[in-house]
């Protein structure tokens, strides 16, 4: 009895070694629409989860939540182990307690969005490297030398002086993609990065994601794309109404819907 | 016949005039004129910054202040401000000079025109360049400054990196506006006896009886200085918005 309490207290304690992230009951409330139910996720190294689910149904909101773009009315995130620090706010829900470390958590999980998003005003190579030398005080030698690499990988190296606007949105999310990869993230966070993209298009900038996936990068995707949750990832999430309504692995997933809600938005896909 | 003898010795006298010191007084006036425009746009341009980001706070407090600000500045004629600034200031400065002793009882010490003068028209410049930073802030695509938020960057870098070199590419031709103003507002501060160029021509008009030829002469001169910005500062906008141009 004693030493099962010990062994619970102690895991509490030490988190799991494998674990990238873990989001432990999270609820997210705009006005009075309660947006995050409760939701609860774990991601261990190397996981490539796709999250799932129709419009509004609270994906980008629990991906901003996990960065703390928005701020979680409860609920825990842990990224590698460390948890994110709140305290409670003057309205009663919690704020983060210790924004440096909010900063510095936020440099270990790279987002990519839907709208791109890179800094207008910069070249591509200059939006490689702003953060690293920036945020992570990189020697601006190196980081130069990693973000004409990234760029080779991507296939956009030719465009590295281009400013944003002058390219096209496929290359703008590669772009992107690379600016998130020069952080040397922890997790890699997708707000449906192909959305935005003409079909295309859509191609170029899943090829890349399956590379990353391939190499074992761990990754958190919001996507509309069926063909990349259920060949690339490790795990299917589908959010229903701001409750995860199943999780499990996609080819199980895909071939069998493990309940109703699922079994119709595949249905609605495949039509 | 007539007409053309006459104006002929307008001219000539108009020649004479400029060339037996009036128009070096004319050519000090300008610089006086640009000096004032440009100390006063940077008076502004700090004061500006300041009351927009109070605008675009979210706290109360400081909305509420930048708004006064604003409102009051545009809101009341020009001379007044700097009537203020210049007969106030000098109330002030004789009141704490008179009461530790500095001066006589009956003296009085006179706020430093240049001075006094910049200060009223950078306050002035600063409400309008405070309207200029604002926009241009909205501006900003919302999501260039989430990203900055997401890759870790605190609020001074994103400030530094993002917001600042965007705000100034999208507020050059509102600037270019204020520059305009500006030069305008300074003609008032001839009330305080800095020698720009409206008092320059002012004090010619007087004493020489020819207020018809100085005061052309000056308006042409104010509309060389207004008109001239407008391709400086189109140029700038080229310049600064280069990652909007297509690449040639
Ligand atoms: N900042 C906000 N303020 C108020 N409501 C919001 C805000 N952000 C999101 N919402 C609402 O929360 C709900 C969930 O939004 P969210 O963007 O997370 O959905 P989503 O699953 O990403 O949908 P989509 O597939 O359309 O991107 C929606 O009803 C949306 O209107
Ligand atoms: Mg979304």
């Amino acid at each position: 009895m004693s030493a099962s309490l010990a062994a619970a207290a102690n895991a509490a304690s030490s988190p799991d070694e494998a674990s990238a992230i873990s989001v432990k009951d999270m609820r997210k409330c705009f006005g009075n629409h309660e947006v995050l139910k409760g939701i609860s996720l774990e991601a261990h190294k190397g996981d490539v989860i796709s999250i799932l689910g129709s419009s509004g149904s609270g994906k980008s909101t629990l991906l901003r939540c996990i960065n703390l773009l928005e701020t979680p009315d409860s609920g825990e995130v842990r990224v590698d182990g460390e948890l994110i620090k709140m305290k409670p706010g003057r309205d009663g829900n919690q704020v983060p307690a210790d924004i440096r470390q909010v900063e510095r958590i936020r440099a270990n999980l790279a987002m990519v969005f839907q709208s791109f998003n890179l800094w207008s005003h910069m070249t591509v190579l200059e939006n490689l490297v702003a953060a690293p030398t920036h945020v992570l005080k990189r020697p601006r030698a190196e980081c130069l030398e990693q973000a004409e690499a990234l760029l080779k990988r991507v296939g956009i190296w030719e465009r590295r002086n281009y400013y944003p606007p002058h390219m096209s949105g496929g290359q703008q999310q590669r772009a992107a993609i690379a600016r998130a990869l020069a952080m040397n993230p922890k997790v890699m966070l997708f707000d449906e990065p192909t959305s935005a993209l003409d079909p295309e298009l859509v191609g170029e900038v899943l090829r890349v994601m399956r590379s990353l996936a391939e190499e074992g990068r761990t990754m958190l995707v919001v996507t509309h794309e069926m063909s990349f949750a259920r060949d690339v990832s490790s795990k299917v999430m589908f959010l229903h109404k701001g409750e995860v309504d199943c999780l499990g692995e996609p080819k199980e997933m895909f071939a069998r819907a493990p309940t109703q809600q699922f079994g119709q938005f595949i249905a609605n896909f495949n039509k | 016949m007539g007409f053309l003898n006459s104006l002929k010795d307008q001219l000539s006298t108009a020649y004479e005039l400029l060339a037996a010191g009036w128009g070096l007084q004319l050519l000090w006036g300008i610089g006086w004129t640009l000096a004032v425009t440009m100390v006063s746009m940077l008076i502004g341009a700090a004061l500006g910054s300041l009351v927009a980001a109070a605008k675009l706070s979210h706290r109360g407090g400081l909305r509420f202040i930048g708004e006064s600000y604003t409102t009051v500045f545009r809101g009341e004629p020009e001379l007044l401000i700097i009537y203020l600034f210049y007969y106030g200031g000098t109330q002030i400065l004789t009141g704490v000079a008179r009461s530790t002793g500095s001066i006589g009882s009956t003296d009085i010490l006179n706020m430093p025109s240049f001075l006094g003068g910049v200060l009223a028209v950078g306050i002035i410049s600063g409400a309008y360049q405070a309207e200029v930073f604002r926009g241009s802030f909205l501006a900003i695509q919302r999501g260039e400054l989430e990203a900055a938020r997401a890759y870790g960057m605190s609020a001074w870098l994103r400030f530094r990196l993002v917001i600042m070199p965007q705000v100034l590419r999208l507020a050059v031709p509102g600037l270019g506006n204020v520059w305009q103003l500006t030069i305008k507002d300074s003609a008032l501060i001839s009330v305080t006896g800095v020698a720009e160029l409206m008092l320059t021509a002012n004090k010619a008009a007087r004493s020489t009886h020819h207020s018809l030829l100085f005061y052309t002469v000056a308006g042409i001169l104010y509309l060389v200085m207004t008109s001239i910005s407008t391709p400086i500062f189109d140029k700038a906008e080229r310049y600064t918005s280069r990652s909007f141009l297509r690449p040639k």
